[in-house]
């Protein structure tokens, strides 16, 4: 049996593994958000077909999608034109009529879930008016002016707030107020109608328009298309602080002189304050079609549809968990850098790390992760290695590791979440080495032998090659 | 909680392009003007057939009941309509004669040239101290010479002459003025007045005669026995104070028994006899189609102005639902501003068609008048029009399709 195999692993460079990722859904600090109960989605899809025409040219556009959405992500829809992310943007705005299968959007004033299936066009308006539309068209009315175009949302919506001051804050940080971005002062957009506004403030007039009622959903379409740099950071950040509160020395990092700015935009002094007073609710998510590498990089979730259907759906915090946890392990030193990311996608479930997976997680993705109850024994000292073992990272909890060595049981060490086991004997073929068993409940990720051995015989006549390269060129063998 | 005040956007969206919504308005403005001046038409041709009702100075009137027009021979006993003296609240009745059929009247200039033909000539009998008639410009020194037998008062607004660059201001019974002498019936004939009541379908003008002068010139050489036994009206005049409800039910109830005297209201009397020519001729059909291709034409203007502007604004319009505004909510845009159009092409458009009555009053010398029930309805008429393109209208905005916006 080896001894490394099970034994405790060193902490991550970094720490990581120990320390939490930064949460979409953190609750600190949030008010007044009536957010779904702890570990369930503010928006549910499932099973979800659609079909445009009827008769002989009824076509299916949408194929069994299914998709959770936690309260404060932002979400990413990526995919070639034509795979269908309008359409299902479309569903879940209640802007088309359900066909096939479920959609619940999680309304904070109901405190439940909306469903949308078999919902009368009346009653979908009430779903509407729950989210922010952010449309790459930005449809002003002409005859309106600035004010009186966003006037037309909060109509919509009883606030507690000055609606005109509120108005004029969010069109100011959007940089249409009475100070442009060098802290200058500028002639306000204010009571502009849409002719005399240029692409991108029309743009922006909408954005504000969209998100003046603070909706809880925001659904937007490549939003930042027609925006340049300060612009597009400016919704974006707005866009984040909705979502979750950050620092205002975050922010400020944001305030940055332009040439260190360069593409990707930066904040003024004065917006970070007016952001904080325009972001007085949290946990907004939002579902963006963009491909806008500014948005990309921001991320919580990245959902990639092809030919009408999620081929992918990614929690980013997760992928990078996995894929840092493969990595820091020695046991897939052997395996390929692309070759051990496949791996880590294999096992991802589409839940933030620091959220607890529920059974449908486990159904959805058999074989992928395991759950422990405190006590229960994870690996056994002196089993037996085959094709069927595993190796094994927590994602949650901790275990302890203990050997008994002449009937006498000795505890090594804990490891939590980051930290991984069992690699050791896919190697070395050996039986297991130590026993471990679930403190607190835990869950971990798990990767059998078949799958390491597969991607591991791909990476090897590579890594040989690359050997056998050194070896043949200065005849000094790198071992 | 503060709402932020509602945003006219029917209102915005019309007036946002100053010039379109001027076409807009003046398009609901022409037909305002077509139906306002046919309708106008449609009743001065009626109106004038009631004018002499309307000139009458008292309540209630009693007439034969098969006198289906004031045109029609038929008239009621003189002695019959004397016995509603006793009920309560009369405080007169006066006989009224009119004579449509056997009177002419014809100028007897002393230039042979400007003598006219014979035409007839509506004959008014009245007791010049009965004060029955309200005649403006007629003195009571007129009225007192009208009790010399052989004096009339003449109607300025009898029918123009046709010929009016050789004869101006003169009406179709040649030069009428104070002192004239002329032919009534065959006899001479002195002018002492003139008052203005104007033509109708049955006549060209009227005079004014008193009672005597009445039967001998005009009765009396078709009726040798009795020509005054039958008044063509008998005027009901009231007691101060009396309530005519009361005092025509009492008249109705007095004379119900024997069927030949029939108790009307003056108004009633009016509907009467507009009712008669409504029915009878086809003004109504005729100026009552003008007045519905007016509507048509206009609901035709309303609904494209209306379909164009909800076809202009689809986006907008989709963008509105997308964000959670109801189809009751644009239905009701739209019929805001099919609301506005109504009243932005009334305006004008009735101020048009007073000038147009003006206008064609002077022309024609019909009685074109807006009465504020007249206004009503012709503001209603606009507004259903208007109201009813909405409707049309609304379909469109109701079929906006929401997911479009993406």
């Amino acid at each position: 049996m080896s001894s490394n195999a099970q034994e405790p692993t060193p902490p991550h460079p970094e720490g990581r593994g120990e320390k939490s990722f930064p949460s979409p859904f953190a609750r600190e600090g949030t008010t007044n958000s009536r957010l779904p109960p702890p570990g369930q989605p503010v928006l549910r899809i499932r099973g979800v077909n659609h079909y445009f025409g009827t008769g002989d040219t009824r076509t299916q556009v949408l194929f069994d999608n299914t998709l959770e959405v936690m309260p404060g992500e932002m979400v990413i829809m990526s995919g070639p034109s034509g795979s269908g992310k309008t359409t299902i943007l479309t569903l879940i705005g209640g802007l088309r009529t359900l066909q096939e299968g479920e959609i619940e959007v999680w309304d904070a004033d109901l405190g439940d879930y909306r469903k949308l299936n078999g919902v009368p066009e009346p009653e979908l308006v009430n779903v509407r008016r729950l989210i922010g539309f952010i449309f790459q068209r930005h449809n002003l009315f002409d005859s309106l002016t600035s004010m009186q175009n966003i006037r037309m949302a909060q109509r919509l919506k009883e606030s507690a707030n000055d609606p005109d001051e509120a108005a004029r804050d969010i069109l100011t940080y959007l940089l249409l107020g009475e100070t442009d971005i060098q802290s200058k002062p500028q002639k306000s957009r204010f009571d502009y109608k849409p002719a005399k506004l240029s692409g991108g403030q029309r743009q922006r007039v909408a954005i504000a328009r969209a998100l003046i009622n603070r909706p809880k959903l925001v659904l937007a379409d490549e939003p930042t298309a027609a925006l340049d740099a300060n612009s597009g950071l400016a919704v974006v950040t707005l866009v984040q602080e909705l979502a979750r509160e950050r620092d205002e020395a975050d922010l400020r990092k944001l305030v940055r002189p332009p040439e260190e700015a360069g593409g990707n935009g930066r904040l003024a002094e004065w917006q970070v304050p007016l952001l904080k007073k325009i972001a007085t609710e949290h946990g907004t998510t939002s579902l963006i079609v963009t491909h806008d590498s500014r948005i990309m990089n921001l991320a919580d979730r990245i959902v990639h549809m092809e030919r009408g259907r999620i081929e992918s759906n990614v929690v980013v915090a997760e992928r990078l968990f996995v894929r840092e946890g493969l990595r820091q392990s020695p046991a897939f030193a052997a395996i390929l850098p692309e070759e051990q990311e496949k791996i880590a996608d294999s096992v991802l479930v589409g839940v933030h790390p620091n959220d607890t997976v529920r059974p449908d997680h486990l159904a959805a993705k058999p074989g992928c992760l395991e759950v422990y109850e405190p006590g229960q024994v994870i690996v056994r000292q002196g089993d037996v290695v085959n094709a069927e073992s595993k190796f094994y990272l927590i994602r949650r909890g901790t275990v302890e590791v203990f050997r008994e060595v002449n009937g006498v049981s000795q505890t090594l060490t804990e490891m939590g979440p980051g930290r991984y086991f069992g690699e050791v004997a896919f190697l070395m073929d050996q039986p297991r080495n130590a026993t471990i068993r679930a403190i607190t409940r835990v869950e971990v990720y798990t990767v059998n032998r078949a799958t390491f051995d597969k991607f591991r015989s791909v990476s090897l006549p590579f890594i040989e090659r690359v050997l056998a390269n050194f070896r043949s060129g200065d005849g000094t063998p790198k071992s | 909680m503060p709402q932020p005040p509602p945003v006219p956007l029917a209102w915005k969206n019309l007036a946002h392009d100053k010039v379109r919504f001027a076409l807009f308005a003046s398009g609901i403005g022409f037909a305002v003007v077509l139906m306002g001046v046919q309708y106008g038409i449609m009743n001065a041709m009626l109106d004038s057939n009631t004018v002499l009702i309307e000139r009458l100075k008292g309540d209630i009137v009693l007439i034969n009941p098969n006198k289906a027009s004031l045109l029609f021979r038929e008239g009621v006993s003189r002695r019959r309509v004397a016995e509603a003296e006793g009920i309560t609240g009369v405080k007169s009745i006066t006989p009224v004669y009119v004579e449509y059929s056997t009177a002419s009247l014809r100028h007897t200039a002393n230039d042979p040239t400007n003598r006219t033909n014979t035409r007839r000539v509506r004959v008014i009998g009245v007791d010049p101290n009965a004060d029955v008639l309200d005649l403006p410009g007629v003195t009571a020194e007129h009225w007192r010479e009208l009790k010399t037998p052989g004096t009339a008062l003449y109607d300025r607004k009898s029918r123009a002459h046709p010929d009016q660059t050789n004869h101006p201001g003169e009406t179709v019974f040649g030069k009428l003025e104070p002192g004239v002498r002329t032919e009534l019936a065959g006899r001479d004939i002195r002018l002492v007045a003139g008052f203005e009541m104007g033509f109708d379908f049955g006549t060209d003008g009227s005079v004014v005669v008193s009672d005597r002068t009445f039967e001998k010139w005009v009765r009396e050489p078709y009726y040798l026995a009795e020509p005054m036994a039958e008044c063509d009206i008998g005027l009901v005049k009231l007691d101060p104070g009396a309530d005519p409800k009361a005092v025509k039910a009492a008249l109705q109830k007095k004379f119900a028994e024997g069927g030949d005297v029939l108790v009307l209201t003056r108004d009633d009397l009016v509907s009467r006899e507009k009712s008669f020519w409504w029915k009878n001729t086809p003004i109504g059909f005729a100026f009552g189609a003008g007045v519905l291709l007016g509507f048509v034409v206009g609901m035709v203007i309303c609904y494209q102005i209306l379909a164009s502007d909800v076809a202009d604004h689809l986006p907008e319009y989709a963008t509105l639902k997308a964000i959670g505004y109801s189809n009751r909510y644009l239905s009701w845009v739209v019929l805001q501003e099919s609301l506005i159009l109504a009243a932005a092409g009334f305006v004008p458009g009735m101020l048009v068609t007073s000038g147009t009555y003006l206008l064609l009053t002077e022309i024609t010398g019909l009685p074109l008048v807006l009465t504020p029930g007249r206004f009503s309805l012709i503001l209603g008429l606009t507004v259903v029009m208007c109201v009813a393109s909405g409707l049309l209208a609304v379909g469109k905005v109701k079929k906006v399709d929401p997911a479009d916006v993406f």
